[in-house]
C-alpha cells in the first residue's frame, strides 16, 4: 500500500467526479432558481416565503462552491481540500435539510435525503478507505 | 488408490473451502471494490439515482396532494386516496404485466391490502437492481486475473475461497445498499407523510428487504460466473450488463415475436431471475415461496458454472 501513496486509486477519483457531477447539478438548480424568482413563481414552487426560498438559494450555492473545491482537492489527493472539506459539505447538507424541514416542509423531498445521504457516505469512505490516500 | 497406498478422492467443486479464508478474503475485497471505484458507483447508484427514481412517483403524489389538501381532507389524506385509486392500481396492473384475475389480486393486495406508497416504491426498485448489482459485482475477479495479482492469493488458499469469498462479499455489500435504501425511503414515508402506521410500514419494509436480498443473490453469482471467464475489468462489466440486462432485452424481444406470431410466450421471462420479482411481492404465499425457490435455483446454478469455469481456467 505504501508504494502505492502516491498514486491516486480508483475509487477516490469516482469520489471526484460524482463531486463535480452534483456541482453540476447544483448549477442547473441556481439556473432554474433565478428563472423562478424572475418569473414570480417562488410561490407556486411550494416556498412559503421570499426569505427561505433564498436561504434554501444560498445553501445550494454554497454546496455547489465546496463540491466543485472538494472535488478538485479529491482529485490532488488533499488532506484540508480533500477530507475536510467533505465532511464540510455534510455538514452544510445537514443543517441545509432540518432548515428545509422545520421551515419549507414542502420542499422536503427524496432529493434532499439523496444530498444529506451521499455526502455522509463520502464523508464515511474518506474518513476511512481511502484516509491514507489524502495527506498531501 | 494412490502410489502410497492412501484412498485419493476426486477434488469436488467445494474442496478446500475453509470459512476462515473466505471471512478474510470477502473483508479484504470489500475495501478493494471501494478503493477501485466499483463499490463507489454502485453505491452512488444505488442511494442517489434510487432516491430520485423513487422521488419521480413519490413528489407528483404529494405535489397534487398539496394542491388538492383543503379543509376536509390533509395532503396526506390525498396522497393516500390517489395512490389507492383505481388509475393508480390500473397502472400497477399493467406493470405486473396482465389483465387476468390473479393480476387484480395481487394488484389488490399491494395496493390496497399493504401500504400502497411503498409497493409503489418497491416495485419501482426492482428495475435498479440488475444494474445496481453489475456495477457492484462486475470486478470480483476479473481485474485480479488480468494483472496476474491472484496468483499472490492462489498460493495461500485454494480456489474456491476466493471465488466464494468475493461473491459473499458483493452480495452482502448489494444487499446491504438496498436495505439502507428501503429503510431511507420508509422513514421518508412514515415522517413525511405519516399515513401508515410504522408497524405495518416497516414490517412491508422488511419483506422488501428480504425479497431484494434474494433478488440480488442471482445477479451477484451471475457477475461471478462472468467476472471469472474475463481478464479485463471493462470486458467483465460490458459482459455482465450483457449478461443480465441485456439477456433479459434478448428475451423480451424474442417474446414479443412468439407473441405476435400467437404463440405462448409468457415461460420465456421465467429463464432468468427478472421473469420471477414480482412473484415474490404476490399475494399466495406458495407463489412467493416459489419465487423464492427460484432465486436460490438461479444461484446455486450461476454458482455452479462459475466455480466449475474458475477451477479449470488459466490463472
Amino acid at each position: 500500500m505504501s508504494s502505492n501513496r502516491n498514486q491516486r486509486p480508483a475509487g477516490l477519483t469516482a469520489l471526484a467526479i460524482i463531486n463535480f457531477v452534483e456541482f453540476a447539478m447544483g448549477a442547473l438548480g441556481l439556473v432554474g432558481a433565478a428563472f423562478t424568482y424572475w418569473g414570480g413563481q417562488i410561490e407556486n414552487e411550494g416556498f412559503t416565503s421570499a426569505s427561505g426560498f433564498f436561504v434554501v438559494v444560498t445553501f445550494n450555492g454554497l454546496l455547489c462552491i465546496l463540491l466543485l473545491i472538494s472535488g478538485i482537492g479529491l482529485m490532488g489527493c488533499r488532506k484540508i481540500l480533500g477530507r475536510h472539506l467533505v465532511s464540510a459539505i455534510f455538514a452544510v447538507a445537514l443543517i441545509k435539510g432540518v432548515y428545509v424541514v422545520q421551515n419549507e416542509p414542502d420542499q422536503f423531498d427524496l432529493i434532499l435525503v439523496a444530498f444529506v445521504v451521499w455526502p455522509l457516505i463520502t464523508t464515511i469512505l474518506v474518513n476511512t478507505v481511502f484516509r491514507e490516500d489524502l495527506v498531501k | 488408490m494412490s502410489e502410497s497406498g492412501q484412498v485419493t478422492r476426486p477434488d469436488g467443486l467445494l474442496t478446500g473451502v475453509r470459512p476462515r479464508d473466505l471471512t478474510i478474503i470477502a473483508s479484504t475485497w470489500l475495501r478493494f471494490a471501494f478503493r477501485s471505484g466499483g463499490g463507489v458507483l454502485s453505491l452512488f447508484m444505488v442511494m442517489v439515482i434510487g432516491l430520485m427514481i423513487v422521488n419521480v412517483s413519490v413528489s407528483q403524489m404529494e405535489r397534487v396532494g398539496r394542491f388538492m389538501a383543503g379543509k376536509d381532507a390533509s395532503q396526506a389524506d390525498v396522497v393516500k386516496k390517489i395512490s389507492e385509486s383505481n388509475v393508480v392500481r390500473n397502472v400497477v396492473e399493467i406493470v405486473l404485466d396482465g389483465t387476468d384475475d390473479e393480476v387484480k389480486a395481487q394488484s389488490n393486495y399491494l395496493m390496497k391490502e399493504k401500504p400502497a406508497m411503498l409497493s409503489i416504491a418497491l416495485l419501482i426498485l426492482l428495475y435498479l437492481v440488475p444494474f445496481g448489482v453489475s456495477s457492484a459485482a462486475f470486478n470480483q475477479t476479473a481485474g485480479d486475473i488480468g494483472s496476474r495479482g491472484l496468483r499472490f492469493l492462489l498460493s495461500r488458499t485454494e480456489r474456491p475461497n476466493i471465488f466464494l469469498g468475493r461473491f459473499l462479499s458483493a452480495f452482502l455489500f448489494i444487499a446491504g445498499a438496498f436495505a439502507l435504501l428501503l429503510l431511507i425511503v420508509t422513514s421518508y414515508l412514515h415522517f413525511k407523510l405519516g399515513i401508515y402506521s410504522a408497524g405495518v410500514l416497516y414490517g412491508w419494509a422488511f419483506r422488501g428487504i428480504i425479497a431484494f436480498t434474494f433478488y440480488s443473490m442471482p445477479y451477484v453469482a451471475l457477475a461471478a460466473w462472468v467476472s471469472c471467464l474475463m481478464d479485463k475489468p471493462f470486458a467483465a462489466m460490458a459482459m455482465t450488463y450483457l449478461a443480465s440486462v441485456g439477456s433479459t432485452l434478448v428475451l423480451f424481444i424474442i417474446g414479443a415475436i412468439l407473441s405476435t406470431a400467437g404463440a405462448e410466450q409468457a415461460w420465456l421471462s421465467r429463464l432468468m431471475p427478472w421473469g420471477w420479482r414480482y412473484d415474490m411481492f404476490h399475494n399466495e404465499l406458495d407463489t412467493q415461496l416459489l419465487a423464492y425457490a427460484a432465486m436460490v435455483g438461479f444461484t446455486v446454478l450461476f454458482l455452479f458454472l462459475g466455480l466449475a469455469s474458475f477451477r479449470k481456467r488459466d490463472l
